[in-house]
């Protein structure tokens, strides 16, 4: 069975944020919160790199161990979802997160966040596939359609890619093969540990 | 006549406990087990028709040209 993965190429990575723009406009993602963000480290010096960074989808998600209402659901895919309906917006799943994934729309007196918002893998959440309702607060459910998350298939250098971990790694390995180094699967350790 | 208002007073004390009865049913819920409604991607997650929709889309867009 397949097992759905996100990895960012960092050689490829040109910071365009096109990913960004991509998951932003396809799930109407209210103002403050990004689902998917570009990280560049040593910004305008020799060695500078960018990491398309969104929620990874990890085997044992912390924020699904921590969440105290347990909104958090696993696919047989492997990509994590959640329920706005359960969830309290309490923010632990914020804390837990290596990859600060989870969001939250509102800011207001008396630490009232919101209900928490992720990267779905454009996959929606537990409504109907393709209502209003599940467009409303989860985004575009992409994978019911047999469609892969927009922010890979929209990235110009192929830099981001999701779908398959097997594929995904050959495609990773064919290419590190080609340029001669050694593999830098940014975040996969943390997120898959060591599969 | 003392007896009568004993009487009373016991009926309207009786009266007013029952009033605070409460039905002492719990609802236990195991830890980490996901607690909402079903969603209907998971039956159709996994199934070979959409892998292969899906390594199709994958193979096709997200390779190098």
């Amino acid at each position: 069975m397949a097992r759905m993965k996100f990895l960012c190429d960092a050689e490829r990575c040109i910071e365009c944020n096109a990913c960004v723009t991509a998951c932003k406009n396809e799930h109407e993602v209210p103002w403050g919160v990004n689902r998917r963000r570009v990280v560049t480290l040593k910004d305008g010096e020799p060695g500078e790199k960018s990491i398309s960074v969104a929620c990874m989808h990890c085997t044992d998600a912390p924020c699904s161990a921590v969440c105290p209402v347990d909104c958090f659901y696993t696919t047989a895919d492997g990509i994590v979802l959640h329920d706005k309906n359960l969830c309290i917006g309490c923010g632990y799943c914020f804390y837990a997160c290596p990859f600060g994934a989870p969001q939250y729309p509102q800011q207001s007196a008396f630490g009232v966040r919101g209900k928490m918002d992720k990267c779905t893998f454009c996959a929606g959440g537990p409504d109907a596939d393709g209502s209003a309702e599940e467009r409303t607060k989860y985004g575009a459910n992409r994978i019911a359609e047999g469609k892969l998350p927009l922010c890979a298939e929209m990235c110009s250098t192929k830099a981001l890619l999701a779908g398959d971990g097997d594929t995904v790694s050959e495609i990773y390995r064919e290419r590190v093969l080609r340029r001669g180094g050694r593999p830098q699967t940014w975040g996969w350790d943390k997120a898959y540990g060591a599969s | 006549m003392q007896t009568g208002k004993r009487l009373f007073g016991v009926v309207v004390l009786a009266l007013s406990l029952a009033g605070c009865f409460e039905e002492a049913s719990f609802e236990f819920h195991e830890p980490g087990v996901y607690k909402g409604k079903t969603d209907p991607l998971l039956k159709k997650a996994g199934t070979p028709e959409l892998e292969s929709q899906l390594q199709a889309r994958l193979t096709r867009i997200q390779t190098d040209r």
